[in-house]
């Protein structure tokens, strides 16, 4: 299963290598990482950005104009686009 | 050993320059210290004479943009690569008479703590050869060891403070926003900053003061007061005024944390502690168990934020493509050809942990665990004027002894303030077993003074900022 996840993951970040290698590694760093498993009650907002900086970015909103034609919408407005790789 | 100071004021900058240099290509070629040499030319050199610096020799770190050099950071993908404009901080250096003398050797991408995963070999400890330098600036804590004057190298999880405690410098990684990143090449954008090595406080306060600037360039930069009000006590403390307290400085120290240290550099940790006594100011016994989580929490983030931005280096983009006739598979040959061991981990796991299923487990919580450790900090600040823990726990391995994730534990103090955007400091704290040991000191956002005073009381006693490195 992990390895499955893993190996998709490389596909999609296009790194070519012995997945096994990667299978050790995560299940190594997930002793360090199961630390935070203490936390899971905290109460607190994620922290992004030391400053905690705001994205000025406007929120994503579809624009008619570019799907206008597409012919399976969502009923937000949104398309499902071809897979970006080849399976 | 060379202070800025000697070049400031220096009669003939020609012969201090070429002294200078000689000493750090000697040292480069026992050390490994640059990736790229920039070669001395006096020609070249007499455009920056009548400048402040005079032509100083500066080397700077491979990930941080130089127009016209070379810039790899560390890394095979990038080996061609040079920059068509300067990061700011260069800008600031050259306009103000400094020698780009060329572009550190680190970890690739910055990842690492040992500056052994360079694509052009590991940089040695000058104090002993077999050891590791410290990363991931490496180079830069190096050339300072050696050879004195500044360096410039990047912070984003210890890689300026933990150099500079293994190899004996001053190593400051200021406030996030104080400095610009324009020109930084990115690992992880919320946790790195532009750090500075010298071997004596006051050249830490000059520099300060000039690389701290606003650049509308970088758009994390700080735009509040608080760096002007920073900038002119920096002033007052490069003219020699020092450090005007209105009321006795007090360390906050934790037993438990200091003990987690093995016993050389706990013990020279205590000795620092107790010239600090001597010197007046108060030490606290206060509460820092938030210490312990900051490991899990930072690499969750660093490699959430890593495998996005190196996304960039397909080949097409950024790097050297290795075009194989499919878009696809050249990306894949591109990057299996061009990144190493650790890059490649970090991305795998980074995207892991940031895929659907593994994004609330880990890296919303390790966001969640950064502003609790943020608040815990700032609160600590509220009764102490600083911190100090030990800066590594260990002294510097040996070459090769510690590898990938083994080496993650030496990042153990050092990660806490490039999580919180808090200021910090490496002050040399002495030797063990022929070896140097540092403390780590950390202070309220946009207060450096405070550091750099801190540096100031301890140098010449705990530590001699003219200590020779025998080449």
């Amino acid at each position: 299963m992990m390895k499955d996840t893993i190996k998709r993951i490389m596909d999609i970040l296009g790194i070519d290598d012995d997945v096994e290698k990667y299978v050790d590694i995560y299940k190594r760093v997930e002793e360090l990482f199961k630390e935070l498993d203490k936390y899971t009650e905290l109460d607190t907002e994620p922290l992004y950005h030391p400053l905690d900086l705001q994205s000025n970015l406007d929120e994503d909103k579809p624009k008619d104009s570019l799907v206008n034609n597409w012919p399976d919408k969502d009923d937000e407005g949104y398309v499902e686009a071809p897979p970006m790789r080849r399976r | 050993m060379r202070s800025i100071f000697h070049y400031l004021e220096a009669d003939d900058p020609y012969t201090l320059i070429e002294e200078d240099i000689r000493r750090l290509e000697r040292a480069d070629k026992k050390l490994n210290i640059f990736i790229t040499r920039h070669e001395y030319n006096p020609i070249e050199t007499s455009g920056l004479i009548l400048k402040p610096l005079n032509g100083m020799p500066i080397p700077i770190k491979d990930n941080i943009s130089t127009k016209g050099i070379r810039t790899t950071c560390g890394s095979r993908i990038l080996s061609n690569y040079i920059p068509p404009y300067d990061a700011h901080t260069v800008e600031i250096l050259r306009d103000l008479g400094g020698y780009i003398a060329g572009k550190t050797n680190m970890d690739e991408f910055a990842m690492g703590s040992t500056s052994e995963t360079g694509f052009t070999g590991p940089v040695k400890n000058p104090w002993n050869s077999s050891h590791v330098a410290g990363g991931s600036s490496g180079g830069s804590a190096v050339a300072v060891a050696v050879a004195g004057g500044v360096s410039l190298g990047s912070d984003t999880g210890g890689s300026v403070r933990l150099p500079a405690a293994y190899n004996y410098v001053l190593g400051l990684k200021p406030t996030y926003g104080l400095i610009s990143r324009y020109g930084l090449i990115s690992y992880a954008d919320s946790l790195e900053q532009i750090g500075i090595f010298t071997r004596f406080p006051r050249d830490m306060a000059y520099i300060l003061y000039h690389l701290s600037r606003y650049d509308g360039r970088d758009g994390t930069m700080y735009i509040g007061g608080e760096r002007e009000d920073l900038r002119n006590r920096l002033i007052d403390i490069y003219h020699g005024e020092g450090y005007k307290a209105d009321k006795e400085i007090t360390i906050g120290i934790s037993r438990e944390v200091i003990d987690l240290s093995t016993e050389d550099v706990t013990r020279n940790t205590w000795k620092a502690i107790e010239k600090l006594e001597e010197k007046g100011v108060r030490i606290k016994e206060i509460d820092l168990d938030y210490f312990t989580i900051g490991l899990p929490t930072y690499y969750i983030i660093a490699m959430a934020e890593a495998s996005s931005n190196l996304m960039r280096y397909d080949g097409i983009l950024y790097g050297d493509l290795r075009w194989i006739g499919d878009y696809w598979r050249s990306v894949a040959t591109t990057r299996a050809e061009g990144f190493g061991e650790e890059v490649k981990r970090r991305i795998v796991l980074g995207g892991l942990i940031t895929s659907s299923g593994f994004k609330g487990r880990y890296y919303i919580r390790a966001l969640k665990v950064r502003r609790w450790i943020r608040d815990k900090l700032i609160s600590s600040l509220n009764h102490v004027d600083a911190i100090l823990v030990p800066t590594s726990p260990t002294l510097p391995p040996k070459l090769g002894e510690l590898e990938g994730v083994d080496a993650y534990t030496l990042d153990l103090y050092t990660v806490i303030p490039n999580l919180t955007g808090h200021p910090s400091i490496n002050i040399p704290s002495g030797f063990a077993k022929g070896l140097p040991t540092g403390i780590q000191l950390i202070s309220r956002y946009f207060t450096e003074d405070v550091l750099i005073h801190l540096a100031d009381l301890l140098s010449g006693d705990l530590y001699d900022p003219y200590k020779e490195v025998d080449l």
